[in-house]
């Protein structure tokens, strides 16, 4: 398969035009209570076409790729519509390295007897997973991108349960990164198994949380989750274009408190959610959504750029290749301020509650409701988190959350995770420092 | 060509090819059309020995004897948990496949259907319909390949008027989905803007079949899988069969035979026939969905559930949850009806608690309430369950009568 040569009949027939060409090397690893239930190498390889042609967008993908029928597969697609592209978007170039110190295929075995050494250890049930994989991927445009990425990314999980008074409780962690492959799993698994046990501890002692709170303290983990569910999204231009968004309109505007900036940055290998460029050849940027809690800037793929009159900030995802590019978020988080932790917990007083961790959310982005659980809950006494308290969350409006936060602490912490949207999953980084948040909240949950 | 099984001995390896033809369509309000079309062909071969199950899996069209060989390798490594594949595989007869399912234009009326109910005073922001035709064939050794074909389409319709709306469905092919139901669906939540405050306390909630659906989709349903209660992260546990695990009369029943429902397939990922099972029968355990790991481990027999093509898991075919209770009957007790929810993803399989936002909720006068948080337990707080079910796609979702606690959101 030539791809230059698909993208060169693909541009005469077309408004614009992109090619992709994506081979993956994965290893998948999970161990249960220390039996080794898979270890299994994967390979993988395709080839898509994407184009704009009388304002809709189609795609061809194809495992077994043939340069005739892509062509004919993308241009006889029916459709129709007013999308297009900004004039000159700014393209991606060059070949960028983005690997870790070991390749996924070298570590198998050793991932494979560290994963069921420590599941069988562990004085509770559990599962241990790493996903490792290496990439190689290649992307042409009409619009002069030619950009490719060597790329390693490792995820790997833990999950503890057991059955106490109250009965079964489970604590769930998660840790990934880009420009990584399965040496951060040996180095650091252990470590995060510790600390979810320790959490499943406090977890099966605690009682049922309050029904409500004046003020709570946000861990990373779960203020980089409301800022993404319940913020990022109703910044994403696809939603913002079909009105689907309460922040459509509000350039410019107050929507959170003066201590709250909040980016979207994928440039840096590392962080899980990042990449050099993005599924339509785009270079990844630093977007400032909020700055001292003045909306700045929507995050835009090339369409959604195109009907904002916005420009292009390298958002344009995919998971798959035969999937339609969806406006995503990538490294998503709040900037840090300069209290320690033990000020905000000082500051919050007796009987506020401090939230640990996420068990997922979701949130109505036209309105603007959002529902998240934390996985767990101390309520705090003389400055510190004393009692753990269990089905705990919040639920409320986004910009309320927003403007409540009173005080930011000097930690950032990102976490890893897949964002799910439009039946699509793709890597994502989110996080931020502690966040002390004037309510009062509601803080029911499962 | 020599034959990659001709060695193996017969239940000791399983070779499986999946192409998938994927067809989407998208109409957004702001943009116009998208449409893709994907193919993909899965080649997997499993090969288990008395040390380990060994999976080799690639999407670059490997020779099967260079993957049953990498498969052979993992397994004589000790990876994976041996297992007995069937000697033959026997498919049941089932309707679980429309060629249509893929057919651009029709796919495309279903949008049009969805455009042209849609009243001028609401937007529809977006509709999207995927159809899938899957052709999934296996072999095992001294049997030729068996071909089973299924498909789905899905339609989702996202509408903003007074309040946002959306709706939801997946059936077999095209003409089992009722486009001008869901257009209908989601224009009626969009339609009012929800004035009256919710109250606080406990509530008595009546859920609707597609909010049950979506409640029970991430509590009962994975709780009852054999390889969720072998691993210790289901709420029940193997000696939990025959005992009371749900309040009230509810039965529970896994239907992977069932013509016409998009849950349905004539063999399993790992070649077992499918079984329809009784999981729960008022209230008790009767039996658990299980893959051949799952069963083996628990001491079951496998129900035919294995579904995936890596390594597959156990998964519900068509399950269809009911009780006694009359509908009307039901919903003249509650406080409130609830219709639509949001965030029901973080409800425990481990423990059967939720706490979601009630976004489409009316009071017994049938006003509309503001969106309001609800709290409670899928297997404790059940009060009723109708006998009426609603398909919401693969599941037969009854009307659920729940003690919650409600409050602002």
């Amino acid at each position: 398969m030539d791809a230059s040569r698909i993208l060169r009949r693909a541009e005469e027939r077309a408004d614009a035009a992109i090619v992709y060409e994506l081979e993956t090397e994965r290893t998948e690893v999970e161990a249960v209570n220390g039996e080794l239930r898979r270890a299994d190498p994967e390979r993988h390889r395709g080839v898509a076409l994407r184009i704009l042609r009388d304002g809709a967008w189609r795609v061809a993908h194809s495992t077994k790729p043939n340069e005739e029928d892509l062509l004919k597969s993308a241009v006889r697609a029916p459709g129709r519509g007013t999308a297009d592209i900004p004039d000159e978007p700014p393209q991606a170039t060059g070949k960028h390295d983005w690997t870790g110190r070991v390749h996924p295929l070298d570590a198998l075995d050793e991932v494979a007897e560290l994963a069921r050494e420590l599941s069988k250890e562990t004085p509770h049930d559990c599962e241990i997973r790493c996903v490792a994989s290496s990439s190689k991927y290649r992307v042409l445009t009409s619009w002069g991108t030619e950009a490719e990425l060597h790329l390693y990314r490792v995820s790997y999980s833990v999950r503890v349960s057991d059955r106490g008074e109250n009965g079964r409780e489970e604590y769930y962690e998660r840790d990934g990164a880009t420009a990584a492959g399965p040496e951060r799993f040996l180095e650091r698994c252990e470590r995060l198994l510790d600390r979810a046990s320790r959490r499943l501890r406090d977890l099966l002692e605690a009682e049922p949380g309050p029904d409500r709170a004046e003020r709570v303290v946000i861990d990373p983990e779960l203020l980089g989750v409301l800022v993404h569910e319940a913020f990022g999204h109703a910044t994403e231009g696809d939603l913002v274009a079909r009105g689907e968004s309460i922040l459509r309109g509000k350039i410019g505007e107050r929507v959170a408190s003066e201590c709250v900036t909040v980016v979207d940055d994928p440039t840096e290998p590392g962080p899980f959610g990042s990449y050099p460029f993005d599924d339509e050849g785009i270079e990844g940027r630093c977007t400032v959504l909020v700055r001292e809690g003045v909306l700045e800037s929507y995050l835009t793929d090339l369409t959604s750029a195109a009907e904002l009159d916005a420009p292009p900030t390298g958002n344009g995802r995919i998971e798959a290749l035969g999937d339609h590019v969806q406006t995503r978020m990538s490294v998503t988080y709040v900037e840090p301020g300069d209290a320690d932790r033990e000020e905000l917990f000082e500051e919050a007083g007796d009987g506020a509650v401090y939230l640990l961790g996420s068990k997922g959310g979701q949130t109505d982005t036209a309105t603007g409701h959002f529902q998240f659980s934390a996985k767990l809950g101390y309520v705090l006494e003389d400055g510190e988190p004393a009692r753990p308290v269990r089905d705990v969350g919040l639920t409320g409006h986004t910009l309320e959350l927003l403007r409540g936060v009173e005080l930011l602490s000097k930690d950032l912490r990102l976490h890893a995770g897949y964002c799910g949207k439009g039946g699509q999953l793709v890597p994502v980084s989110d996080g931020g420092p502690h966040a002390l948040v004037e309510g009062p909240f509601n803080l029911r949950s499962g | 060509m020599t034959d990659p099984l001709e060695s193996i001995e017969p239940g000791r390896a399983l070779l499986l090819e999946v192409e998938v033809e994927r067809v989407e369509l998208e109409r957004l309000e702001e943009s116009g059309d998208r449409v893709s079309r994907s193919e993909t062909t899965t080649r997997v071969a499993r090969v288990t020995t008395d040390d380990g199950l060994g999976v080799a899996v690639s999407t670059e069209g490997e020779d099967y004897a260079e993957l049953v060989e990498r498969a052979r390798r993992t397994a004589e490594a000790g990876v994976g948990h041996p297992v007995s594949y069937p000697e033959e595989v026997r498919a049941r007869r089932v309707r679980a496949h429309d060629e249509r399912a893929t057919d651009v234009e029709r796919l495309r009326e279903l949008l049009e259907t969805v455009e042209a109910e849609v009243p001028g005073d609401v937007t529809l922001s977006s509709v999207a319909v995927t159809g899938t035709l899957r052709r999934v064939r296996v072999r095992v050794p001294g049997q030729d390949w068996v071909e089973r074909l299924e498909s789905t389409v899905s339609l989702t319709v996202d509408v903003v008027g007074e309040f946002s709306g959306a709706a939801w469905d997946t059936t077999v092919g095209p003409d089992d989905l009722s486009a001008e139901r869901l257009a209908e669906e989601a224009v009626e939540m969009a339609a009012e803007a929800p004035e009256v405050s919710p109250p606080e306390g406990e509530v008595r909630a009546a859920f609707d079949p597609v909010a049950v659906a979506d409640l029970l989709s991430y509590t009962l349903i994975p709780a009852l899988s054999g390889l969720e209660v072998a691993k210790g992260t289901s709420a029940f546990d193997r000696e939990d069969l025959g005992r009371r695990v749900i309040e009230g009369d509810v039965d529970a029943l896994n239907d992977p035979v069932r013509d016409g429902w998009p849950g349905s397939y004539g063999f399993d990922d790992e070649g077992v026939r499918p079984e329809r099972v009784e999981l729960v029968r008022d209230g008790r355990l009767r039996a658990l969905y299980t893959d051949l790991y799952s069963a083996e481990k628990l001491g079951l027999d496998p129900t035919g559930s294995g579904l995936g093509s890596r390594r597959p898991e156990p998964a519900p075919g068509n399950v269809l949850v009911q009780g006694d209770a009359g509908a009307e009957e039901l919903l003249e007790e509650a406080d409130l009806i609830v219709r639509r929810v949001m965030g029901a993803h973080t409800a425990s399989h481990v423990s059967g608690r939720f706490s979601v936002t009630g976004l489409w909720v009316e009071d017994a006068d049938g006003r509309r309430v503001k969106p309001c948080s609800l709290r409670g337990n899928v297997l404790s707080d059940l009060l009723a369950v109708s006998r009426w079910v609603r398909r919401v796609g693969s599941l037969g979702a009854p009307y659920a009568l729940m003690r919650c606690r409600a409050g602002t959101s």
